[in-house]
């Protein structure tokens, strides 16, 4: 990412936001898979370090970027090795971290320096546990149709919310350009959408 | 969960990709900015402002730690803590030692699902903790109690600063998590508190 354009690699190392935004948008997706899905280490004996659940996964990202965003780091990464596999590096040796403390009998497992390399490569080693990763789970899928029935029940300006923000992923300015309103009133019926589905599962007893 | 279950897939979702983000650069120290022109009044600006603030003529009536102090730089601070750890049946301690031109402080947290938990204002109909009434300490007189609400993660304690009285109702329809702000005179400072 940095290899061709210095003018970005310099506004990310002084910390400016949307130089680390850009850099964000660019790997998250990468480091929330290898987050889920998790990886195995050849180097200790075939030991399989497993992704984390939702909130893990979202704390992984979210400490990922932290460390990786921090004034240290930044300053400290040259512009020379590719950012993905360092980046990835990072998410790796927190979930390794993790797992040693929760399995105190992996104490052999060792932080090895080498970057995470190849994702795809790993993910496919991982085949089985990708396999077992699809296996509808009952709750979710109780949630989702539950989700979809309250969907239903909405007026037409949240529906196209949920479509353009929630199913298209789009960002609150563009939805808002979209829907031609402001970006406060995007806010407003986003949190609003999900307030209510949250007292809907509630009601239903499928929620805590 | 909820962002996930609305956009049908169980992968992290822009919702909460953009929650992410907002939360990490809070954390990211901001840039170095360019020297501006304007610059070369700061110093008479701020003599200017000391003038004001010191002079004598002004009342020297005693204030609350908390409380607004004068006409300088408002700020915020506050550092969410937990007696002994944050575990069920411990209690969150607010300490908003530092904090000035600021009267009115609410707070709310979000939990690693996104559910948020409001703090301060206590009722939905109540305003804003009046910082004047606060002890000298800087630490709240009230704190939140971990319970079955607090399942443990990593929370975002976010301390809600104004200088007006705010419902929670004013502060979710203003609340900025780009800007950390709820509108004019106001700041939000968020800190991660992990509850085990």
């Amino acid at each position: 990412m940095f290899a061709n354009d210095r003018a970005l690699l310099d506004r990310f190392r002084r910390g400016d936001r949307e130089a680390l935004a850009a850099v964000y948008t660019r790997y998250v997706d990468e480091v929330a898979t290898l987050a889920r899905r998790g990886f195995t280490m050849e180097s200790s004996g075939h030991v399989y370090v497993r992704g984390a659940g939702r909130d893990g996964e979202r704390e992984l990202v979210q400490e990922t970027f932290a460390k990786a965003f921090s004034e240290k780091a930044r300053t400290a990464y040259d512009g020379l090795q590719p950012y993905r596999p360092y980046l990835l590096r990072i998410t790796k040796n927190l979930m390794i971290d993790r797992y040693r403390l929760e399995q105190r009998a992996a104490r052999g497992v060792e932080l090895d320096d080498v970057g995470v390399g190849d994702l795809e490569e790993i993910l496919a080693g991982n085949a089985e546990f990708l396999q077992r990763e699809e296996t509808p789970d009952l709750h979710w899928t109780t949630l989702l149709a539950a989700a979809k029935e309250y969907v239903a029940t909405l007026d037409a300006e949240s529906r196209q919310l949920v479509t353009l923000r929630f199913e298209d992923a789009l960002s609150q300015d563009d939805v808002a350009v979209k829907m031609a309103c402001s970006r406060r009133r995007v806010r407003t019926v986003e949190d609003r959408v999900q307030h209510s589905l949250r007292s809907w599962l509630k009601q239903r007893g499928l929620l805590d | 969960m909820i962002p996930r279950l609305l956009a049908g897939r169980d992968r992290l979702s822009q919702v909460e990709k953009d929650d992410i983000l907002a939360s990490v650069l809070a954390g990211v120290s901001p840039p170095r900015s360019r020297v501006r022109w304007w610059m070369g009044f700061v110093p008479a600006v701020a003599l200017t402002i000391a003038i004001v603030v010191l002079a004598p003529w002004r009342s020297t009536a005693p204030t609350s730690e908390l409380a607004a102090r004068g006409g300088g730089q408002p700020f915020a601070v506050f550092q969410p803590s937990c007696a002994g750890g944050c575990e069920r049946g411990h209690k969150i301690l607010f300490d908003l030692h530092g904090t000035s031109g600021y009267r009115y402080f609410a707070a709310f947290s979000k939990r690693p699902d996104g559910t948020v938990l409001w703090y301060f204002p206590d009722q939905g109909q109540d305003a804003s903790v009046d910082l004047v009434t606060q002890p000298q300490d800087g630490v709240l007189d009230r704190s939140i109690v971990l319970g079955a609400d607090h399942p443990a993660g990593v929370y975002r304690v976010h301390g809600v600063f104004s200088r007006e009285p705010l419902t929670r109702e004013m502060i979710r329809a203003a609340f900025d998590e780009t800007t950390l702000s709820v509108g004019p005179g106001t700041q939000v400072v968020v800190h991660e508190l992990v509850v085990r």
